[in-house]
């Protein structure tokens, strides 16, 4: 992900968020995650999860997210691998559960 | 043994009952258990089983019927549900892969009456996506969409020549997790058919949705579509489909409370060379489903009619290869009549020389037992 | 009215006409079939099944039909049918029986979407169910059909039907097709239990039939709560092992697990979660069928819940 992608902000996607996602955990770390838009049914672990639940319904851009992430996690600024959390939001991009909104039609 | 005279009426039972279910549901409450035995059986058969859960979920009888039946209609409102489901999902994502791209995408079939919130979509089951684009970005779409998980999907290499050589679409493009597939056409017709198959003037005349890059087909192209689908997508198994025409019917319906869409549907026909086929489909619709269509429609068409001789036999054929048999006593002629209806759609579609090549192809395929055999891809089942 | 109160002439006649109906747990079939080989085996295999009433609603009818075409005069085959469809490649007429059988499973695998259909034996003690949802070849059907010859009630061998109104297990108390080796060992076991004839070379091996106890026939409208999930792994000369699961495991397992959990959309998915939730979930490896039919039995006697 470039500097261009620095520029976006990240949300929870309007489609997955209109069916409402079905949460269940029963393991540390390991979450059980039902998408009714897709009708798909998605393991995430902890970093990923808190990806998902710190955007909620907010506009955050990556860094913002990012730091939101650590401090949910418990962790240190700085504690989440770049290249991890990249992949994490990669993989919730593709799967339509978080959009990218371009800085030009902030809707904040 | 079976009389010939009791296979006839038995058909003609199973098949009454098919056509009383569509055109009056609100009677369905009436049948007996044997009954629904019966309708439930050719109702599967003709995949009609959604369609008439919607009704009496609409009017709020599916308490009012025997709950073995009620059940198998449940099942199928189960499928179709999901299927929307996916099919929705599919058209999201491909909109999602195809961001910054300004190519407009016209919904064809089933995708198209399920984004569009049009009455065909009322209890049936689509497979794919169809997507009409302009054959200029044909490949622009397909390499952005194998850009972002869709994959083309392996054929061997005569379909594959033939998809891309004579067809109106390229293989489908299947996605590499959720198994959707996605057929992007740049015509309605393949190239070699007989019926003149042009997409500008349908490209032109497409209406957008709430999306503004998704489109459909204007309401008489999009009547007219289906009926080239009917009659012209045969499989000599299954012959013509009823729901097919059901489609056709349920768009006649709906769009007869526009004004001028019937002027406009006759029209277009002619402008696109597809009045045989409207002449067609409105005469079989009228009579298995009593559409209303206004006489000076019916008179406007009349000189679109085959010779007398030829519009005898076909009202003969057409409803038997419309109409599911009695799934216990299956008729030699019906069997035929859905053969001759296959090859005479090909023939509309291929030159007589490529007709000959493909149609010897596939029952080759058929010999071999690569198509038809239904493979449950589950476990302990697969196996046996 | 139960199949065995017919005649042997009376079931063949059933067969050949308007078909022979047949409750299996929440389906009736309605079976027809010229064969005069299968009558006689279904008279005596299917002889404690019930008779459905002549008002019910049948919702499969099947068949045993001889192919159609040149294939027939060169070779001795049978199709099986379900309303005059062929799913399948004929079979040799040898095999008609567990044609016939598995033929039953692929209508109810296919065409019952409106219950969540795991693919798992279930069984049942005091009204608990416990669940072993398994990959072929891991010893589901030898293990169930130990602990139904030893206590346990059968409610399926091959489907775990759950209701979606209230989350119970409805039993589907059918033959249990026991392959290969299996076949000795549960002869071994109980001299008592009723096994059809062998069936050799068929596309699974050799394959014969157990019947379910009569109390397991008798009693298949009454459902049972699901209690323990169990991952059952036979393997030669292992020590037992009876181990806690990770629910999250256990929850992937069975969702994998099933014929329909992708078609039921969400409801499935609160179906397994309920299930996973109100379940005791175990993985169980053996090697001698008395030590995990006792290690379960103490399982399900320590339960107080």
């Amino acid at each position: 992900m470039g500097d261009e992608a620095r520029e976006e902000f990240l949300c929870v996607s309007r489609a997955a968020a209109s069916g409402g996602l079905l949460w269940r955990s029963w393991d540390a770390d390991l979450y059980i995650v039902y998408q009714p838009s897709s009708a798909e049914t998605h393991v995430f672990n902890g970093p990923t999860a808190a990806i998902l639940r710190t955007l909620d319904d907010r506009l955050l851009t990556l860094d913002e997210l990012k730091s939101h992430v650590e401090q949910a996690l418990g962790a240190q600024r700085g504690d989440l691998a770049e290249a991890d959390f990249f992949a994490a939001v990669h993989r919730l991009d593709e799967l339509g559960l978080i959009e990218r909104v371009q800085a030009a039609d902030d809707v904040r | 043994m079976l009389t010939r005279a009791s296979v006839d009426s038995a058909t003609r039972r199973a098949q009454q009952l098919l056509l009383d279910a569509i055109n009056q549901p609100a009677d369905l409450i009436r049948l007996s258990v044997a009954d629904w035995e019966l309708l439930v059986r050719v109702g599967r058969r003709a995949r009609l089983l959604g369609r008439i859960e919607a009704d009496l979920a609409q009017r709020g009888l599916l308490h009012a019927i025997p709950t073995g039946a009620a059940q198998h209609l449940q099942a199928a409102r189960q499928v179709i549900t999901h299927r929307q489901t996916l099919i929705t999902w599919e058209v999201n994502r491909i909109l999602w892969a195809l961001a910054g791209s300004a190519t407009p995408l016209i919904l064809l079939k089933g995708s198209g009456y399920l984004l569009a919130r049009l009455p065909p979509a009322r209890g049936r089951v689509f497979a794919d996506v169809d997507l009409l684009v302009p054959e200029e970005k044909i490949g622009e779409i397909e390499e952005q969409l194998v850009g972002h998980g869709w994959f083309k999907t392996e054929i061997d290499p005569y379909d594959d020549r033939y998809y891309r050589v004579w067809m109106h679409e390229i293989p489908p493009l299947r996605h590499s997790e959720r198994g959707t597939e996605i057929d992007l056409h740049h015509r309605l017709l393949p190239r070699t058919s007989r019926l003149p198959s042009s997409p500008e003037p349908l490209l032109a005349a497409a209406q957008p949705l709430a999306d503004p890059r998704l489109h459909v087909l204007s309401p008489p192209d999009m009547v007219l579509h289906a009926l080239v689908h009917l009659f012209l997508e045969g499989d000599p198994d299954e012959g013509l489909r009823l729901r097919d025409l059901l489609d056709v019917h349920d768009l006649l319906c709906h769009f007869a409370q526009q004004t001028d869409f019937w002027a406009d549907l006759v029209a277009r026909a002619g402008a696109l060379g597809f009045r045989r086929p409207l002449f067609y489909g409105l005469r079989y619709a009228q009579r298995l489903f009593a559409t209303p269509v206004p006489t000076s429609v019916v008179q406007q068409l009349a000189p679109a009619a085959p010779p007398r001789p030829l519009l005898a036999l076909m009202d003969r054929l057409i409803p038997l290869a419309l109409l599911p048999e009695h799934p216990d006593r299956p008729r030699g002629r019906a069997t035929l009549a859905r053969w001759l209806i296959y090859i005479r759609a090909h023939w509309l579609r291929m030159p007589p020389g490529l007709l000959t090549r493909h149609l010897s192809h596939k029952a080759w395929l058929r010999l071999r037992g690569v198509r038809k055999r239904v493979d449950l891809a589950q476990l302990d089942l697969r196996q046996q | 009215m139960i199949i065995g109160d017919l005649a042997r002439q009376d079931v063949a006649q059933r067969l050949a006409g308007d078909g022979l109906g047949i409750r299996f747990g929440p389906f009736n079939i309605r079976i027809r079939s010229e064969l005069a080989s299968f009558a006689a085996l279904a008279h005596q295999l299917y002889a404690p099944y019930p008779i459905p009433g002549e008002a019910s609603f049948n919702d499969f009818h099947v068949r045993l039909a001889r192919p159609r075409g040149l294939r027939r005069w060169w070779r001795q085959q049978v199709c099986f049918a379900v309303d005059g469809q062929s799913p399948f490649a004929p079979y040799t007429v040898e095999h008609a029986f567990p044609a016939l059988e598995w033929g039953i499973n692929w209508c109810v695998a296919t065409r019952s979407h409106h219950l969540l259909m795991l693919h798992s034996a279930v069984v049942e003690r005091q009204g608990k169910a416990m669940l072993f949802p398994a990959w072929p070849g891991h010893g589901k059907s030898t293990l169930c059909t130990a602990l139904i010859h030893s206590g346990w009630r059968l409610l399926s061998d091959e489907f775990g039907l759950v209701h979606p109104a209230d989350g119970s297990v409805l039993p589907i108390p059918r033959l249990i097709p026991l392959k290969n080796e299996s076949i000795d060992v549960i002869r071994r076991f109980r001299s008592d239990a009723v096994i059809g004839p062998a069936f050799y070379g068929t596309r699974k091996g050799t394959v014969a039939h157990v019947r379910p106890p009569l109390d397991s026939i008798r009693r298949a409208d009454e459902p049972a709560r699901p209690r323990w999930l169990v991952f059952p792994r036979w393997l030669a000369g292992a020590a037992l092992s009876l181990t806690r699961m990770p629910k999250s495991q256990a929850f992937l397992m069975v969702a994998t697990n099933s014929f329909n959990y992708e078609v039921l959309d969400a409801t499935a998915f609160s179906l397994v979660a309920d299930m996973v939730d109100a379940c005791n979930c175990y993985s169980l490896c053996y090697s001698n069928l008395d030590e995990a039919i006792r290690v379960l039995g103490e399982l399900a006697d320590a339960d107080q819940g």
